[in-house]
């Protein structure tokens, strides 16, 4: 995977540099929005990661002229304004996701990894295949090892969110904005809980288990 | 603020209809008032006119007894009586001796008047009406002249008539003229009206741009442009603010928090590593706590957000119980929800939902399990959320809404969760209260003084 990071505060960068190298991620510089826009046609990147407050020109005004230029690539907005109001305005404006600043690595990480993994064929597969389960997205069924799994319409999402991120953390944010369309995070701990029980269903009566809980961190379905 | 609707209001209560009518009741009223002075006028001129001729006739009719004597007066009197009347109103004559006998004359009978004093009055005479005087002439004769007032009568009738149509065609037109007028006006007071609903939605580039004329209308259409251009650069100054403040403020705790995360990294000391992530989520809840502060700020001056729309409350909250259903069970609640179907509302859909689901963290995180929490939905809108738990206490109940705000109370949060609901409340033209259960207490969320929330304000 090869990121641009668009990016006005060099040690900001620098410590996302540093991240990305950690996980054997590429990633490119660009201080300012004009010389980010000029990188951006580059077919080598595979997702962009824009700061909103730029010097000049704005992340967001820049996001803008991406997309009106045509270029569809994944944009992460990082941004320092953490505002309910503020992510609206930036996945609005055609960011595919929204983090705010200070993150945890693996949050960013995660979020890379799940703008990169949209991008490629099997999010848009008919059906979605982890080792021993199956997921029909038009029929809305789940299978492990041939047993049906009765799961709520929200529980199939939460799967099949789960699959599209297959071997990846996803985050409870990820989850929260992705699966149940909230952007802010209930007191209650109901994502945690959710998960407990769609693990429950996919792991009843199967000797080893598929759902991982990354402590301090969030979920993964593991390798089978 | 109240909230203002795009919807009509009813005609009766639009100032410019009630002015028309009000107009029209004017005209039908002067037209009345014409009709009735009009009559009585002319009756009272006609009278006169009629009262003159009768006087004339009996001083020619005297004229002729004293020159000509009784037997004169008598032929004279056949003579008049004999003329048939044409266009002119119908005479009476009578001539009765002392002991009251009839000489002359058509009336078969004299009227009850006092000759003595030549009183006149009106008689009917057949079914005639008839304005008579009786005069005492020499030698103790009654002479008696009449003239029939249905010549008056029936003019006063065409008069009246034709006062009838012109003050139908007057009313009509007034009605008509009003009811255009009040039209335009209403249009217009109602496009100045939309432009600050427009506004309170979120539009702030909404203005009434009338330009054109000089009367009052344009002049406070100037004023609401001006007003609506100031209050629109006051926004974007405080959003600016804001946005600043969060961007100076968070970019020295990232620098922090990365150099924290650096030196966890260098240090292999487990004790110094786990006091430095206690640092790192130290960062994590002042940005936290202060993005919830941005956030009730704003929403409390009224910091618009354009991404307004009708929703359905019932789908929006049965998501949220099944979210939080496996949060109950866990946490050994009995909780359920009663949703009346097809609820919508206009507004903020996300906003809404959080101030439902800080409700329900309010009600998950005091109650002792085994409580029921209860969230129910109804029109107006109405949002409950209740449980049978501790409940709050009577001092409590006034304070429960403030920032800051927390009960003697276990675990985490700002103490800006029911804040923030009594916010999001307002802006949706709602009001937020609590009330004790018996046993527990009841979060409300409903329209002001039980009236239909109508929108969403700024």
């Amino acid at each position: 995977m090869q990121i641009l990071l668009i990016e006005d505060d060099p040690q900001t960068a620098d410590a996302i540099m540093a991240i990305l190298r950690a996980e054997a991620i590429a990633v490119e510089w660009a201080a300012t929005g004009e010389l980010g826009l000029g990188r951006c046609g580059d077919n080598a990147f595979d997702v962009i990661i824009m700061d909103w407050m730029l010097p000049g020109i704005s992340g967001i005004d820049a996001l803008a002229r991406l997309r009106s230029a045509g270029i569809e690539k994944p944009v992460l907005m990082l941004s320092a304004l953490g505002r309910a109001e503020h992510r609206i305005e930036g996945l609005d404006g055609g960011a595919d996701d929204y983090l705010t600043k200070p993150f945890e690595p693996a949050e960013l990480v995660a979020r890379l990894r799940a703008l990169h993994r949209r991008t490629t064929v099997q999010a848009r597969q008919p059906v979605l295949i982890h080792g021993d389960i199956e997921l029909h997205v038009r029929a809305r069924t789940a299978h492990r090892a041939g047993k049906h799994l009765g799961l709520s319409p929200k529980e199939f999402e939460l799967l099949k969110y789960l699959m599209e991120n297959a071997g990846e953390i996803v985050t409870r944010e990820m989850l929260l904005r992705n699966v149940w369309k909230l952007n802010f995070d209930p007191q209650t701990n109901v994502i945690d809980v959710n998960l407990v029980r769609l693990r429950r269903k996919l792991e009843d009566g199967f000797a080893y288990c598929c759902l991982e809980t990354v402590r301090g961190r969030g979920y993964r379905l593991m390798a089978p | 603020m109240a909230p203002r609707p795009f919807a009509k209001r009813p005609a009766a209560a639009s100032i410019a209809i009630r002015q028309a009518l009000l107009s029209t009741l004017v005209t039908l009223l002067a037209v009345i008032f014409l009709t009735i002075a009009a009559s009585i006028a002319i009756e009272r001129s006609m009278r006169a006119d009629m009262q003159q001729t009768i006087d004339t006739d009996i001083a020619g009719l005297a004229d002729i007894m004293v020159n000509g004597g009784e037997a004169e007066l008598v032929l004279r009197i056949a003579d008049r009586t004999a003329l048939t009347p044409g266009a002119a109103p119908r005479s009476y004559y009578a001539l009765a001796n002392q002991k009251g006998r009839l000489l002359a004359g058509n009336l078969e009978a004299l009227p009850n008047l006092d000759a003595g004093r030549s009183q006149s009055a009106e008689r009917r005479v057949g079914g005639d009406p008839v304005l008579v005087r009786a005069t005492r002439l020499r030698g103790g004769l009654t002479l008696v002249v009449g003239r029939s007032l249905r010549g008056i009568q029936a003019l006063q009738q065409r008069l009246q008539l034709d006062f009838l149509i012109v003050g139908i065609i007057a009313v009509v037109a007034t009605l008509v003229a009003g009811f255009a007028v009040a039209a335009r006006l209403r249009g217009r007071v109602e496009a100045l009206s939309n432009t600050f609903t427009r506004f309170e939605r979120g539009d702030l580039a909404a203005r009434s741009g009338a330009a054109s004329g000089h009367d009052e209308l344009v002049q406070l259409a100037g004023h609401v442009d001006t007003h609506l251009d100031w209050m629109a650069r006051l926004l974007s100054a405080q959003r600016d603010i804001s946005d600043n403040i969060a961007h100076e403020l968070r970019t020295p705790l990232v620098h922090l928090d990365t150099r924290l995360l650096s030196v966890i990294g260098h240090n292999g000391d487990p004790a110094v590593a786990s006091e430095l992530h206690l640092a790192r989520n130290d960062i994590r809840s002042i940005v936290s706590l202060f993005d919830a502060l941005l956030d009730l700020a704003l929403a409390e001056s009224g910091g618009l957000n354009p991404n307004t729309m009708s929703f359905d409350l019932s789908e929006l909250a049965a998501d949220l119980v099944e979210l939080y259903a496996a949060s109950a069970e866990e946490a050994g609640l009995d909780f359920k929800a009663r949703i009346a179907p097809g609820i919508t509302m206009h507004g903020e859909a996300m906003a809404v939902t959080r101030l439902i689901a800080n409700l329900l963290d309010n009600a998950f995180k005091y109650v002792p399990p085994g409580s029921r929490v209860r969230l129910i939905i109804a029109d107006g809108p109405r949002i409950i959320v209740e449980d049978n738990g501790d409940g709050i206490a009577a001092s409590e109940v006034e304070q429960i809404f403030q920032r800051f705000r927390r009960a003697a109370a276990p675990g985490t949060g700002h103490g800006l969760g029911l804040a923030l609901v009594k916010v999001i409340a307002a802006r949706h033209g709602l009001v937020a209260r609590v009330e004790n259960a018996q046993p527990g207490a009841r979060f409300i969320v409903e329209p002001q003084h039980g009236k239909r929330a109508k929108g969403l304000i700024g």
